[in-house]
């Protein structure tokens, strides 16, 4: 008996709507966040990451009320990301009924906002994402961009996330841009060095297609968590089915019937 | 005007107390078919009048602790205990019904006899090179974070009554630094990270948990079931 390794279902919301994009780019809509949030329930899934990209500002509380929606229907633990600029923000978020809420650039820009928000509601809720992409110019061979992965930023992977642990994130989603929405795999030498620098929790982010991918993120890359997104979105592979292939491979998983 | 439960007679109150997200206990007992009644200090308590006392814990217990002394919660807590009624403590929640905490080495309700640790592997590794084990061959993060088995204790008489007797253990979710260390009278279920910790306290009714039952599907719902109707008698 051991703690198990977390299958986690990110779902992007513009508008209220969850979407989904190939690097960051072309995103198509495909349904209510309420429906994929029940569903990957029954499929056993260990959490649930809603990821707002909405422009405007008058349709962020569009996202809160959403997000107030699923807490009332789901009990299983799910976290927001996505226009997180201040505590207030973070206090919202957590306010709908998230578990745990995700900074990413604002936390680029303002790294004291890890610490404000970790004083005040505790490390195990913040969740840092981080965009990166694969840069020769950096010492550890990574940069970290911003934007949803669009804006280079002067800061190397490494030195990041081991700034990120000590101001207090309890959890660490790394996307590699390279891999995203490709369906060809994690970037597990990316994954390992993340795992080997920091003493909190590393979920692997981009570029799953099928289910030997996550279960190479795991092995391979030493993670904690694995985020899927469009394999399950559009039906190729249930959670089940993933999960399945991870027992086979001997990594401890939640069963998947109760 | 305080909303009381669906079924008659029973009151459900929940302590709350500054920073923390509370909704998902309240959708996990609404699911249950109660609703919860958020009570903010003592004199709203005993207005309230409640049968049942839920303890949510989100954060540190160090920040709890001060603020369950400033609404002036402690005293009453303590002898509410001590008069059998029952009281259901969650996460942080569950680690400050021990004596003290490492948090901010901050003593605490003193209801159930223990303390409450920081993980520390450093340590462990140190202790397991001299008893000669040679178990760690992973890096155990903190916190312990993720849907971990509780197995339950065997010789505790609660231990069968509120897990799932047919199962021997269920999966439940966990977030937490610091654990629950009491001694076996006091062990209802325990748990496996690095060393094996109480992850179910209990003392007469009042029962701690240092996983989210609101958070862990049916099988948490299935733990909160139990405990209203085998703890609370409803």
């Amino acid at each position: 008996m051991a703690l198990t390794k977390r299958v986690i279902v990110c779902l992007d919301v513009r508008d209220g709507m969850v979407t989904k994009g190939v690097q960051f780019k072309a995103n198509k809509d495909i349904g209510d966040p309420l429906f994929f949030a029940k569903m990957y329930e029954t499929q056993n899934v260990d959490e649930l990451v809603f990821y707002d990209i909405t422009a405007s500002v008058e349709n962020r509380s569009l996202m809160y009320k959403t997000m107030e929606r699923v807490a009332q229907s789901i009990s299983i633990p799910f976290s927001v990301g996505g226009g997180i600029r201040s505590v207030e923000d973070m206090e919202r978020a957590l306010e709908s009924g998230a578990e745990k809420v995700s900074v990413n650039s604002q936390a680029v820009q303002n790294p004291e906002l890890i610490e404000y928000c970790a004083v005040k509601f505790g490390c195990q809720c913040v969740v840092l994402g981080v965009d990166t992409k694969r840069d020769a110019m950096c010492p550890s061979g990574y940069r970290v961009f911003t934007n949803g992965g669009r804006v280079a930023s002067n800061k190397d992977l490494l030195d990041w996330v081991v700034e990120a642990e000590q101001r207090g994130v309890g959890e660490i989603v790394l996307n590699s841009i390279d891999a995203d929405g490709t369906k060809q795999g994690y970037d597990c030498e990316l994954l390992k060095h993340v795992v080997a620098s920091v003493s909190v929790p590393v979920v692997a982010s981009g570029g799953a297609g099928k289910p030997e991918h996550i279960v190479e993120a795991f092995i391979k890359g030493g993670v904690h968590a694995a985020l899927v997104a469009s394999m399950v979105h559009f039906r190729e592979y249930t959670i089940t089915q993933i999960k399945e292939a991870m027992q086979k491979s001997g990594i401890p998983v939640r069963p998947i019937s109760e | 005007m305080n909303s009381s439960s669906a079924i008659s007679g029973v009151r459900i109150a929940l302590l709350k107390y500054g920073a923390g997200n509370t909704h998902s206990v309240v959708h996990a007992f609404k699911r249950l078919g109660h609703s919860l009644t958020q009570i903010e200090d003592v004199d709203q308590m005993k207005r309230y009048n409640p049968s049942i006392i839920i303890m949510p814990g989100v954060g540190n217990g160090s920040y709890m602790m001060r603020s369950l002394i400033e609404r002036g919660f402690v005293d009453f807590l303590q002898e509410w205990a001590q008069e059998s009624m029952p009281l259901l403590g969650i996460c942080v929640g569950a680690q400050v019904l021990l004596d003290s905490t490492e948090e901010g080495d901050t003593r605490c309700l003193g209801i159930v006899p223990g303390v409450c640790r920081r993980f520390d592997f450093y340590k462990n590794i140190y202790s397991d090179m001299h008893t000669h084990h040679n178990k760690i061959n992973e890096q155990l993060c903190v916190p312990h974070m993720g849907w971990n088995t509780v197995e339950a204790s065997q010789s505790h008489e609660r231990g069968g009554l509120l897990c799932d007797s047919a199962l021997y253990y269920s999966y439940y979710y966990f977030v937490h630094s610091y654990y629950l260390d009491t001694d076996t009278h006091h062990c209802i279920a325990s748990t496996d990270y690095g060393l094996r910790f109480s992850s179910i306290i209990g003392m007469d009714k009042t029962i701690g948990t240092q996983f989210h039952p609101e958070k862990s599907g049916k099988a948490g719902l299935a733990l909160l079931y139990r405990f209203l109707t085998k703890v609370c008698g409803i």
